[in-house]
């Protein structure tokens, strides 16, 4: 009978989605791998289709790794009843119709160490602007910004682990270039390149 | 970075000094150009976060599509279980059966050609370089079988510097030379495998499978063990089952 090996315990699982970059999204891999069967139990439990309880599972995944990465879970309960928990709450919300704003990042609550008057601004932001929008902008910086951009903010790799995976010669190229990167993108949300809908 | 820059940085990153913060919060209230500027940061902030969130759900989901699909049998329907059980019996059967003949166990190579199944090439959705589309065209040799063409193509890419998947692209290329029995340049080709990069995990199995190929026990056995010891659960059963035969 297969069992868990050592190195899969809860412990180093969480360990590694603190560390970042690769080590995270093996982490995650493994744990999506092991308890996709909570998709067949949402299915039967809430009558879902199976692509609501699908994204409703991997929504649950990134939902727990960031309150892994920002330390508001450590390990006081298992890690499949955590995101069991999270799951299931996901799919309530989904029988309710309450999934407009499933994708919402809770930005606020994700950064502790964010002052309050930076905190009622984006409190602001997400209340008053169109996600969708702000979201394409992301579209329009070109896919190495993107990938540099998102492998540095959300991701968790270091300058130069993504130095290494995209072929810079050095961690201060990528820092450069990220810094243009960002200026592109607040240009391009300055000059409100994408028109959407409030 | 200018300096209003990496003030507002260290701001929303909490790591200003409290007397610095209250400066700062002064500043932002009596400044509107320097308020726009961190609203402006702020809200690019947040599109990222948002698209990457976005993006890793999305990439989850299909995760789950793909397992999901690996794991079905169509053709067998209902009868897929009652199917497996029987092959299962029939393995359980043959395998005692050896056991009970004195059958030794399986040679390296054997092995090999047990566990050998080659990788389906990589989608390439962003072709926004030539190097990217010069890439594409190589795996498509590789999936037409043209393998030498492949290699051949690969090789002028991996010295280009522009070239971005140069550990994705050392995985296939060894792929290429397993497929064509070629199994030191194979070798050689997944041990240039980044250890970062996402193709990893599959170039230390190949290169577990190539020493095998080229009856190199005690190499694959170095290799599967440091498999064994990654985080993610990789092949395991696969790897267990081989470790056995080798012990």
């Amino acid at each position: 009978m297969f069992r868990k090996r050592s190195l899969h315990t809860d412990d180093h699982l969480i360990s590694q989605i603190q560390k970042g970059g690769i080590a995270r999204q093996r982490a995650i891999n493994h744990i999506h791998d092991t308890y996709s069967g909570f998709v067949v139990k949402g299915k039967r439990k809430y009558r879902l289709e199976q692509e609501e309880v699908i994204d409703a599972y991997s929504e649950s995944i990134v939902g727990m790794s960031k309150q892994i990465e920002v330390g508001k879970f450590r390990g006081e309960s298992k890690l499949s009843t955590y995101l069991y928990q999270i799951f299931c709450n996901k799919c309530i919300d989904r029988v309710r119709h309450n999934s407009a704003d499933k994708n919402q990042v809770e930005w606020i609550h994700d950064m502790p160490d964010m002052p309050d008057m930076a905190k009622d601004i984006v409190k602001d932001i997400t209340e008053q602007e169109d996600r969708n929008k702000l979201v394409q902008y992301l579209s329009l910086v070109g896919e190495k910004c993107k990938q540099i951009l998102w492998e540095s903010e959300y991701q968790g790799f270091s300058l130069q682990e993504i130095a290494d995976r995209m072929g810079f010669q050095r961690a201060q190229s990528v820092a450069n270039q990220k810094h243009k990167c960002m200026a592109k993108l607040k240009q391009l949300i300055r000059s409100g390149a994408i028109v959407g809908s409030i | 970075m200018n300096e209003q820059e990496q003030l507002i940085e260290s701001y929303i990153r909490g790591e200003l000094s409290a007397a610095d913060q209250a400066a700062f919060e002064q500043q932002i209230k009596e400044d509107d150009s320097l308020a726009d500027e961190l609203r402006l940061h702020l809200q690019a902030q947040y599109a990222i976060l948002a698209s990457a969130e976005e993006a890793e759900i999305a990439k989850l989901s299909a995760r789950f599509e793909q397992s999901a699909s690996a794991r079905t049998v169509p053709l067998f329907g209902t009868y897929s279980r009652a199917i497996a059980a029987a092959v299962l019996l029939l393995i359980g059967l043959a395998l005692a059966l050896r056991f009970f003949l004195g059958s030794s166990a399986q040679t390296a190579p054997e092995l090999y050609a047990a566990h050998f199944v080659p990788l389906p090439s990589p989608e390439i959705r962003s072709q926004t370089n030539p190097q990217e589309q010069r890439w594409k065209e190589a795996l498509t040799l590789y999936d037409q079988g043209s393998l030498e063409e492949m290699i051949q193509a690969t090789g002028q890419l991996l010295a280009d510097t522009a070239f971005r998947q140069q550990s994705q692209a050392q995985l296939y290329v060894g792929l290429a030379h397993l497929q064509m029995n070629q199994t030191a340049p194979a070798i050689e080709a997944f041990s240039q495998v980044s250890e970062q990069s996402f193709s990893y995990l599959d170039a230390q199995w190949y290169l577990a499978l190539a020493h095998l190929k080229a009856d190199q026990p005690d190499q694959a056995k170095t290799v599967l063990t440091h498999l064994q010891s990654q985080p993610t659960a990789y092949r395991q059963e696969e790897i267990r089952e081989i470790m056995k035969q080798l012990e």
